[in-house]
């Protein structure tokens, strides 16, 4: 069993839904469409799915039930109507005349998958826990349309001490793949971190000096 | 104390390379014989440790033997990864998912000794650098024990147990000095102050005075550092130094028992005696000095003088006269007889060591006193070997301690003589040591006669320079390792050695005579002993008023 919060589950149906997988740049980069309000019951909130945010999606592999984990390193607001110089149809003011446009605005998240958990049902209580934490990168892919759920505080803690001990061996996956944003979304998750796994702070400054000299240094502003 | 000494090898047939490989070679070096090896970051290889890699020689297989002369990272972790003392740069490289501190590599630089001749009794370098990916192994304990030193193990000539390789376990790799080689070829041990010079000379006179050897060893100590050599014949230690009726003589000669018989002098020591003489001066003391020599060996103070005043054909007498006053200050002294000193024997014998205790001489005289006797037993031994005359029908070994003041780069009375006995001295069968702290003050050609070196530390570039100079054996992979040796741990280099080693000076079975004084603590006692009305602190000048001239001014 890895480290986890005794009284939360890893993963839970309570944890909100993002949004759903439309496309996939590489086998750990994924394109995310965040649900509008009208697509879901409880629709995201913009903090839910801002910049740095941990996510999973479940997936069965043979028979065994495993969580992709990911991190939101990028996001992107898509406008088919934007630049197009169609007819309209009224004023704004008069909305129950206005065709279904609207509802085609999308927001696009970048989601980086670090690692996968297997998962194991509590016996007890609904959600499961991470059996096996793997930050390696993932070997499945997830289909279009599957499903992103926010990582819990839980969840998160148990994907980054597996074994007691910090871990963030994607590190370097992580940054190539984010590209601009890799030292940001980095050290997003350094905070996020050091607010919610109070211990070994000292290892994360050193790793955060080091995120900060390589991104200062990459983009010229130390040589 | 330790136990009986270990046993030589007994031959050189030992396998080479031990079964612990520890590295590939990667490719040739900058210098001719130089090779670099990776080595896996867990394996420790420090400079002065041997490797064995094989190679083809005359057709046939052969294991030769590599001196590791440089180690350096080759891959390790970042700088980055240690900017907080605080936080070990393993938890960081293990949260990055870096493989841990021991995945790192080392880039090894080794310099080929040669493979061992058998019939040659020495390495051969077999001018041919290993293959790269060739596998490199640690070189084999009982391999380096019998080859390192230059010693022919059948016969039954005497080996100095000095100490153990450094770099192996303690005990591992005994280090045996082939004693006849020492005394032949003579000895220099430099190292500086407190890095453990005497002891290590000690460590060397106890192995000459053991059965096996029974050395007749001379040493003149300026600073009474080996009066424990006594103890050789305490029964702790009997196991090592007694074998049946044999047990060393310890002759330690107090300063007030040392004399220096005047017709033993030469003519030369006579008037460095002298205060500035004159040329007439000179004339007429070499006219006595010829007068008397020829007529007796028994010459004191009064004779010369006479003689001086027969031979001065001067009506006053005044050259005499003043030859008279500049003689009697020189040499009417204790340390001045008139006798001739005969026999020789009670100065050295075999299996006997005397010590001079010169400790309380001017510096003058103990050149002097070491210029007559060396120049005696330098004589007695010349003799002996003619035929001509038996009294020292025996080898010599004398050592001499701050060996700079009786060779120094510079004027003394002793050092015409020891240069003469260090080049000369081999064919005589008189072997001298030298030991000294200050390399670069001791003559040059002194230093570079003496073919077998125990080098210590040394911080002193003007003595690492003079080592440089005058040492042939010591390359510069073995001089870079001076500064960084600590007391005990010695470079074995020269004659005696097939190759420079790096050495643990073993402990000694007598006490070591030659500590520091403990300055505070004899503070102490000595400020208890003395007379309390003089420790009550300040001391009032006017308390008695007797002394005070109250005359007004």
């Amino acid at each position: 069993m890895t480290a986890t919060d005794p009284h939360e589950p890893a993963i839970s149906n309570q944890d909100r839904t993002i949004g759903t997988v439309v496309e996939s740049r590489s086998q750990m980069d994924y394109l995310v469409e965040v649900y509008r309000e009208r697509d879901r019951e409880r629709p995201p909130e913009k903090a839910d799915y801002a910049f740095g945010q941990p996510v999973y999606s479940s997936t069965t592999v043979q028979g065994e039930e495993y969580a992709l984990i990911g991190v939101v390193y990028d996001s992107r607001l898509v406008d088919p109507e934007q630049g197009r110089d169609g007819p309209r149809l009224s004023n704004p003011d008069q909305e129950m005349f206005v065709p279904g446009y609207v509802d085609e605005k999308q927001t696009l998240l970048g989601v980086a998958f670090l690692g996968a958990a297997r998962l194991k049902n509590r016996e007890s209580g609904p959600g499961s826990d991470f059996e096996t934490v793997d930050q390696e990168l993932p070997r499945w892919t997830l289909d279009v349309d599957d499903q992103v759920q926010k990582l819990s505080t839980a969840g998160f803690r148990a994907f980054h001490f597996p074994d007691g001990n910090l871990a963030l061996e994607y590190y370097d996956r992580l940054v190539a793949t984010a590209d601009t944003f890799g030292a940001e979304v980095t050290l997003a998750i350094l905070d996020r971190l050091r607010r919610e796994a109070d211990t070994q702070a000292s290892v994360l400054d050193v790793i955060e000096q080091k995120v900060r000299w390589e991104a200062k240094r990459d983009r010229g502003v130390l040589r | 104390m330790n136990g009986a000494a270990p046993d030589p090898p007994t031959g050189q047939e030992s396998a080479a390379a031990s079964e612990t490989v520890v590295g590939t070679v990667e490719r040739p070096g900058e210098a001719a014989d130089e090779f670099e090896i990776i080595v896996p970051g867990d394996v420790e290889l420090r400079t002065g440790e041997f490797v064995v890699y094989e190679t083809e020689a005359d057709g046939q297989r052969r294991d030769v033997l590599a001196r590791v002369t440089n180690a350096e990272q080759e891959r390790g972790l970042p700088g980055e990864f240690l900017a907080d003392p605080g936080v070990d740069p393993s938890a960081v490289a293990g949260a990055l998912g870096v493989p841990d501190v021991d995945s790192g590599i080392d880039r090894v630089t080794a310099r080929t000794v040669g493979y061992f001749d058998a019939a040659m009794e020495t390495f051969t370098n077999p001018r041919s650098l290993p293959d790269p990916g060739s596998q490199v192994a640690l070189a084999n304990d009982a391999f380096l024990e019998a080859v390192l030193p230059n010693a022919d193990w059948d016969s039954d000539s005497g080996l100095a147990h000095v100490g153990w390789l450094l770099n192996r376990p303690a005990g591992a790799v005994n280090l045996h000095l082939p004693i006849d080689a020492v005394a032949a070829t003579h000895l220099a041990v430099l190292a500086s102050t407190g890095s453990g010079k005497s002891y290590t000379a000690s460590v060397l006179l106890e192995e000459m005075l053991r059965p096996e050897s029974r050395a007749a060893v001379l040493v003149f100590d300026p600073h009474g550092e080996y009066d424990t050599l006594p103890e050789m014949r305490s029964a702790a230690v009997a196991e090592v130094f007694q074998d049946g009726d044999y047990q060393p003589q310890v002759n330690v000669v107090q300063p007030e028992e040392i004399s220096v018989a005047i017709p033993d002098l030469t003519f030369g020591d006579l008037l460095a005696l002298l205060d500035s003489p004159s040329d007439k001066m000179k004339f007429v003391l070499q006219e006595a000095w010829r007068n008397l020599q020829a007529e007796s060996n028994a010459i004191g103070v009064h004779e010369l003088v006479n003689e001086c005043h027969e031979v001065d054909d001067d009506d006053e007498n005044v050259t005499a006269s003043a030859l008279e006053w500049r003689l009697r200050r020189a040499l009417d002294r204790d340390l001045f007889v008139r006798a001739a000193r005969q026999d020789l024997t009670d100065l050295v014998a075999p299996g006997q060591i005397t010590v001079l205790k010169l400790n309380r001489l001017s510096k003058p005289d103990q050149q002097m006193l070491a210029a007559a006797l060396l120049r005696k037993l330098y004589q007695a031994r010349e003799q002996a070997t003619r035929g001509e005359d038996d009294r020292l029908d025996f080898p010599l070994f004398t050592l001499l301690e701050e060996g700079h003041r009786f060779a120094p780069d510079g004027e003394a009375r002793s050092l015409g003589i020891l240069r003469t006995i260090l080049s000369e001295g081999r064919k005589f069968g008189f072997g001298v040591g030298i030991v000294s702290q200050r390399p670069s003050k001791l003559d040059a050609d002194v230093l570079s006669q003496c073919g077998t070196q125990v080098i210590m530390q040394i911080q002193n570039p003007n003595d690492q320079q003079a080592i440089r100079q005058s040492v042939e054996s010591a390359g510069d992979a073995v001089l870079d390792e001076l500064p960084g040796l600590t007391p005990g741990q010695a470079i074995l280099a020269g004659d005696a050695m097939n190759t420079p080693v790096l050495a643990r000076i073993r402990q000694r079975y007598t006490p070591h005579g030659a500590e520091s004084l403990a300055a505070t603590q004899e503070w102490r006692s000595s400020w208890d002993g003395h007379d309390a009305s003089r420790n009550r602190g300040v001391t009032d000048a006017y308390e008695d008023e007797e002394d005070v001239d109250e005359t007004p001014l």
